[in-house]
């Protein structure tokens, strides 16, 4: 563990999963993208699609639990394992798609946060710029005490949510009910806005970050049962936040009938309804969830695209030693939040084709990642069990076909 | 010369080889390379047969039944038929190895430049009639082969930036200085000897990195190879989880022998982290003194001047001539069973009376007794100290070692100054 970087990631993990990493990954998670889809979800359906949050919860507790199984059982990070089983062509095809995939969502996250210093006045020719800097900064210079404490500021700060939802006035005896009696409907809008719920709780790039985050920790097997605790917790919080903000939107935007078609506008719609308390405590939240995906994603970006294919990653402090890693950290930086800059950027198919390329990943790793656990060399006693695998392929199969739904939807609507 | 070239000395790539189809002396094709089987024994591992692989099953062929000029072209041909291979009988020595299973694409141990690495590819040479292995690809270029672009890799390259050779060069590690880690589970059947100088190379805190960047079943099975006395090093410099992890794993015998080559702080440190009965276990196993030593160690508290020292110092009476004392000294440093030379404590009776450092007994006369030239009032602190108040002296006083008394003023240990940086590090993680 020599070197600036490598320890900084390797405090900076260890430092954040004190929290624990399923929880930590759980508040990535509710990223910038995360966010616009609940709001979009709360705003056009109101309460009636709080129920999806049960099968995003169990999808993520599932597929987590498997990651923080084979961190503890392997030492090693999903990255080394899928090149040691899988060889160089398969790690290659999924870590390009993730390279893109995640510049359109460090780009997403970059749009969360122009649009939430929008609300507070600050043009994104300002906002954006100086936030890149900052993640730049906080990265390569790696003082990790100071990001320590802004990371625990952040976690706290996501809890915003909470009292946007609460300021909104929501008839808690109505949320009751839609939860017990949804109010299912069958046309594609319905069904994209369920699919969009579920995908966006479980991207690709999070599998990686879990299982690298439990080896940085340290976990052994016989630490397993506190990992699934915290898994679960965070699968949880996960899902409350998204709850909550649904709620927020669903209170307010839904029964006076405002579309949206982004976080920040739900923050803009929340004014006249809620106050300009509740609007600007809900932008608060989305540039901190922003900004904190902002930093956490590049970098976890490429560090494992680093790892899978053996160059240095951050084990030397000087830029010449190890090229790859500063050079992948600058290029998603730089574009992603370039793109931002761009007057009319295409923000909407950006997200879009990101989250295609994420439909499509997707599977490959999941399916990748029951052929490891299953594997008895790799595994030896920790294999699935019977119900695990049950649990585990008939997630995969609902979610292969979910997203298959949700990546040629708006292919075909593109086409169309 | 081409000619000359491809019968003697021919390298190539295993990725280059692997899934070629392979027929057999009727031109027949009998099914596919997928692996190569080489004996460790040899600095460059010799290939001792090849896997062929069809739709029914797969085959190991002895390479003596190959014609060895083929096995690096697009048809490998067989000197038998496919009729032979049920006569074939796959007696191998023990130190044989897969290498597209177990090598390619694995992290190895690169002990010349002290680092794990990727294998991307390997080279390959056919000699004659004998086929070795004597190069480990890490570099892009080998990543370009295994995608099968690298020639539109490296002409790229050449059109963006021509100058930039180490991006289109090859990277290698000779075979010489790798040192392929198994799966425990492997490594048991498979003996796997590294050569003692080849780790006493290196130093023992990158043996120590190398040991945290490998994962958990290799990390068991690469410090099985270590002799003790090295792994006691490495040992010492392994954060607190790992060492604890690895020398669980051992057998209690190998424990005990591992720790009764440590410092007895640095073992007291460790056994103090387990489980009580584990450590009791291994104590069981050690030698009397040294478990006598490591369990008074353990009463005491971390955090503590007693959970900070070590009991192997040197003592000399006030008596003691300062020719007799440098003896003693020059003695203890060829024995290396001391923790520090610079400093040496004066005792009467049990209790401490003075400390003489090296520099003292340089600049003084031979004859004189150490009574005389020792330090009459050393800075020393009782057992239950707190650690921060032993390093806040440390920094006041720029000490080097520090005496650690109980209230009768008996002298129990020192503490020498890499506990208190080693215990600052921590607190400030």
């Amino acid at each position: 563990m020599k070197g600036r970087l490598k320890y900084f990631w390797a405090s900076l993990i260890v430092f954040l999963s004190i929290l624990g990493p399923g929880i930590v990954t759980g508040s990535v998670d509710n990223d910038a993208g995360g966010i616009t889809t609940y709001s979009v979800a709360g705003a056009n359906y109101g309460y009636h699609l709080l129920w999806t949050l049960f099968p995003a919860f169990i999808v993520l507790f599932v597929v987590q639990e498997m990651n923080a199984r084979m961190g503890v059982v392997t030492g090693k990070g999903l990255a080394d394992l899928i090149r040691e089983n899988f060889g160089v062509k398969i790690t290659f095809f999924i870590f390009v798609g993730l390279l893109i995939a995640d510049i359109g969502n460090t780009a997403t996250e970059f749009a969360g946060i122009a649009g939430s210093l929008q609300v507070f006045g600050v043009s994104k020719y300002i906002s954006v710029p100086i936030c890149a800097a900052l993640v730049w900064i906080l990265v390569v210079k790696g003082d990790y005490k100071t990001s320590e404490k802004i990371f625990l500021v952040f976690s706290v700060f996501l809890l915003s949510y909470v009292i946007s939802a609460i300021m909104a006035k929501p008839d808690w005896q109505e949320i009751g009910t839609a939860i017990i009696k949804p109010k299912l409907e069958m046309n594609e809008n319905y069904i994209a806005m369920v699919i969009g719920i579920v995908g966006t709780t479980i991207a690709p790039w999070m599998q990686f970050y879990m299982q690298s985050a439990v080896i940085e920790k340290g976990l052994r097997v016989k630490h397993y049962k506190f990992l699934v605790a915290d898994v679960f917790i965070g699968s949880i919080l996960t899902v409350v936040v998204a709850f909550f903000i649904m709620v927020a939107c669903g209170a307010t935007l839904n029964k006076n009938g405002v579309v949206i078609a982004e976080a920040k506008d739900a923050a803009v719609a929340l004014k006249p309804f809620a106050g300009a308390l509740a609007s600007q405590v809900f932008s608060f939240g989305l540039f901190i969830a922003s900004i904190f995906s902002a930093i956490i994603l590049p970098l976890a970006t490429a560090f494992y695209v680093c790892e899978a294919f053996g160059f240095e990653a951050g084990i030397d402090k000087k830029l010449k030693e190890a090229p790859a890693f500063y050079a992948l950290f600058a290029t998603i930086i730089t574009i992603s939040a370039g793109i931002i800059l761009i007057p009319n950027a295409p923000l909407i198919n950006i997200t879009i084709w990101s989250q295609v390329l994420n439909g499509i990943l997707l599977p490959v790793v999941l399916i990748c990642m029951m052929l490891i656990v299953n594997n008895k060399e790799i595994m030896k006693e920790h294999v699935n069990g019977k119900a695990a695998n049950i649990i585990g392929w008939g997630t995969i199969i609902v979610l292969i076909t979910l997203t298959a739904i949700l990546t040629l939807l708006p292919v075909v609507k593109a086409i169309i | 010369m081409e000619n000359r070239e491809q019968n003697y000395n021919t390298p190539f790539f295993l990725s280059q080889i692997i899934g070629n189809k392979v027929f057999d002396n009727n031109e027949a094709v009998v099914g596919k390379l997928s692996d190569i089987i080489v004996n460790l024994s040899y600095t460059y591992p010799k290939v001792i047969a090849i896997i062929v692989k069809n739709e029914k099953q797969d085959y190991v062929i002895p390479i003596f039944n190959l014609e060895p000029s083929t096995i690096y072209q697009k048809k490998i041909i067989l000197k038998i038929s496919e009729q032979d291979f049920s006569k074939l009988t796959a007696d191998f020595p023990e130190n044989t190895l897969a290498l597209k299973k177990s090598v390619l694409d694995q992290q190895i141990v690169d002990l010349n430049g002290a680092k794990v690495i990727r294998v991307n590819d390997l080279r390959m040479l056919k000699s004659g009639n004998e086929i070795s292995v004597t190069d480990v690809d890490v570099g892009y270029r080998g990543l370009m082969r295994r995608l099968g672009v690298e020639t539109l890799f490296e002409k790229m390259v050449f059109a963006v930036k021509p100058k930039n050779l180490s991006l289109y060069s090859n990277k290698f590690v000779s075979w010489e200085y790798v040192h392929p880690v198994l799966s425990s589970t492997q490594a048991n059947s498979l003996k796997l000897t590294v050569p003692k100088e080849q780790f006493e190379m290196l130093n023992p805190a990158d043996i120590a990195d190398i040991l945290e960047e490998l994962d958990y079943e290799q990390r068991k099975s690469l410090i099985n190879q270590i002799p003790d006395d090295i792994a006691a090093k490495v040992l010492s410099e392994t954060d607190a989880e790992t060492t604890q992890e690895l020398i669980e794993t051992q057998k209690e015998e190998r424990a005990a022998d591992i720790l009764e080559q440590m410092a007895p702080d640095k073992a007291a440190d460790i056994l103090g982290d387990m489980r009580e009965e584990k450590a009791q276990d291994i104590i069981n196993q050690m030698d009397k003194e040294e478990a006598d030593t490591v369990t008074e160690l353990l009463e005491y508290e971390d955090n503590t001047a007693g959970g900070l020292m070590t009991t192997e110092f040197l003592s000399f009476s006030p008596t003691t001539i300062v020719v007799n004392a440098i003896q003693d000294l020059v003695k203890a440093s060829e024995d290396q069973d001391i923790e520090t030379i610079y400093e040496a404590f004066i005792v009467e009776e049990g209790k401490l009376v003075g400390v003489v450092s090296l520099r003292n007994l340089m600049l003084a006369h031979g004859h004189q007794p150490l009574s005389e030239v020792m330090n009459k009032k050393p800075v020393a602190v009782t057992p239950d100290e707190k650690a921060k108040d032993v390093a806040a002296l440390f920094s006041k006083y720029n000490l080097l070692t520090l005496p650690v008394v109980q209230e009768s003023g008996e002298l129990e240990g020192i503490i020498t100054v890499d506990d208190v940086v080693e215990f600052l590090m921590r607190k400030w993680q």
